[in-house]
């Protein structure tokens, strides 16, 4: 086992994995801007590392200044957390080099799942199914015509590097889609410097439902059940749940064993996450994620399996010890994502904190570095808190997660707590009926 | 695509070593963890605006004049803009807010450098 692991990141994510660190007797290091010197992960770490300025391009996207730091303080591997460098294949394999170990996949898996259409082709060549589109990147409009004929409208054109929402548009019909071929292949150029754009099959208001799973060195795969993260703004998650409210037993049993079989044939050794999209009874692979996501603790809860814990250990080597039978999800989970913005018009909220009270009580989990008088920098993220509840149904739990929103206390900038608030006593999310454009249409009625 | 980097070992050798002094120096004056400087955010309020008709700043974040580093700015001194043009970006906290004219005018003066920092209510463009 490791005796010091470096932490990559910061805020909750970085404090999440100190966290389990500590459980596990494994000395810590963190990494921090200048702005960061005083916050929780910072304070909680064993050691601590200043990387550079705030700016994330001068700190934790730096890993320069990263690897000083862990080989200065003679760590023996890298935690990447969340974001940030967390699916660079890059930075794992200079971890490699420097002899550390990066807990998470290798720098080949990350390269792979990080190509959007050579993660399909590989998910479809081991039994998943994917969303019909291009199998390549589009050479001509000709090309883009003749698959959006074959697949049917409406389509969507995406960019094969994308990401933050950059160079992607909905055709509703062929008259658009000349305009729109050579407006996203200029704005993909303008933003991540190819020409690379594919087109799916655009589905109307889907759910997102992803599954959980665990792969170790030998070969042994293990699902621990999806999760459902339809409710979204601008494709970012807002609450996720598990299990999903809709879907049937069977339903859940045939994709979470297709997925798990899928990822043993591809020998995936690591956390990880398949994120498809649901309709219509059917289930169509999107993208996988290699790093521990922002809603695992969802699962941890109704499985009692710490995730991050079985992370470390798959990358120090060791098998997982418990067997699919012995994963028994029992219960309801739902987390809600804290932001500092503006719960009416978004805008972001950064500052200092003046007040501070998180709640508590049976079946509640607070994942926060939040304190009385901290700093919430304005460079980073806006997630400062995740308000994660259990209990034994899903009517028990909303009720609990509403009792505990109104406990909580965050003083001195805005969150979007009264919108959760809102979004948990509508009629849609009570019964489930929910899909991943769900938010956005219901705000707009709002305004 | 992901960006590429170049492992230069000298310049992680260097840094290791400039680190190194660092943690001796603070260890001496007694420090456990390192502070380069005092950052104070503050609670949102007002800057004196010193600019009547100025529009300010709607949110704590760093500007930027043009849609991306080296491109042509989105407005400059003398230019005439019409209501709802895109006058600059903010980005604050990951996300990028086009700061719009809530007038048609001239752009009299622009008060703010390019990924310069802003507070709250501080002034940006004069328009008339």
């Amino acid at each position: 086992m490791f005796k010091k692991i470096l932490i990559a990141n910061r805020g909750e994510i970085a404090l999440r994995v100190v966290r389990t660190c500590r459980d596990l007797g494994i000395k810590t290091v963190a990494v921090y801007s200048t702005i960061d010197s005083e916050s929780m992960h910072v304070r909680l770490a064993d050691e601590a590392v200043c990387i550079g300025e705030p700016s994330i391009k001068k700190s934790y996207l730096n890993p320069v200044p990263i690897l000083a730091a862990a080989e200065i303080t003679n760590a023996d591997a890298v935690h990447p957390g969340a974001g940030f460098l967390s699916e660079n294949p890059d930075f794992a394999s200079m971890v490699a080099k420097h002899k550390m170990t990066f807990i998470g996949p290798t720098s080949e898996q990350i390269k792979m799942f990080g190509d959007k259409l050579l993660a399909k082709k590989l998910m479809k060549k081991n039994g998943l199914t994917v969303i019909p589109g291009s199998e390549r990147y589009l050479k001509n409009i000709e090309e883009a015509k003749s698959i959006a004929k074959k697949i049917g409208y409406p389509v969507i054109l995406k960019a094969g590097s994308g990401g933050g929402g950059k160079g992607i548009r909905v055709i509703k019909n062929e008259k658009n889609l000349i305009p729109s071929y050579s407006l996203v292949k200029q704005e993909v150029q303008n933003s991540f410097g190819n020409e690379n754009i594919y087109l799916e099959k655009f589905f109307e208001n889907p759910k997102h439902i992803e599954i959980q799973i665990i792969g170790d060195k030998k070969g042994k795969v293990v699902h621990l059940g999806e999760r459902d993260c339809s409710i979204q703004r601008n494709r970012q998650k807002i609450i996720e749940e598990t299990p999903s409210p809709i879907l049937s037993e069977k339903e859940r049993n045939y994709i979470c064993n297709l997925v798990a079989k899928t990822i043993k044939k591809i020998r995936y050794e690591s956390l990880g996450t398949v994120e498809m999209l649901y309709k219509n009874g059917k289930f169509y692979f999107m993208e996988m994620n290699t790093r521990v996501q922002i809603e695992h603790t969802i699962t941890e809860r109704v499985t009692g399996v710490d995730l991050v814990k079985q992370q470390i250990k798959i990358a120090a080597g060791q098998d997982i010890k418990f067997d699919q039978k012995d994963i028994k999800n029992g219960g309801h989970s739902i987390q809600c994502r804290i932001n500092a913005e503006d719960p009416l018009t978004f805008i972001p909220s950064p500052g200092r904190i003046q007040e501070y009270h998180a709640p508590g009580g049976p079946g509640v989990r607070i994942d926060s570095a939040l304190y009385a008088g901290c700093i919430v920098p304005h460079q980073y993220d806006n997630l400062i808190s995740k308000v994660i509840i259990y209990s034994r149904n899903r009517n028990e739990a909303i009720l609990r997660l509403k009792r505990c929103l109104i406990e909580y206390v965050i003083n001195g900038i805005k969150t979007n707590i009264p919108l959760h608030l809102k979004i948990l006593n509508n009629e849609d999310y009570i019964s489930g009926n929910y899909h991943i454009n769900w938010l956005e249409q219901f705000l707009s009625i709002q305004n | 695509m992901v960006k590429k980097y170049n492992v230069d070992k000298d310049i992680i050798q260097k840094l290791t070593k400039a680190v190194k002094e660092l943690t001796n120096t603070l260890k001496k004056n007694n420090l456990k963890k390192n502070t380069f400087e005092k950052v104070e955010i503050n609670q949102p309020k007002r800057v004196k605006v010193d600019y009547p008709g100025a529009l300010v700043s709607p949110m704590v974040g760093t500007v930027y004049l043009s849609p991306e580093p080296g491109k042509k700015t989105y407005v400059k001194k003398g230019q005439l803009i019409k209501k709802g043009d895109t006058l600059l970006i903010i980005e604050a906290m990951k996300t990028f807010n086009p700061i719009k004219a809530p007038k048609s005018g001239k752009i009299i003066k622009i008060l703010v450098n390019d990924s310069e920092s802003v507070e709250y209510g501080q002034p940006l463009i004069v328009i008339k």
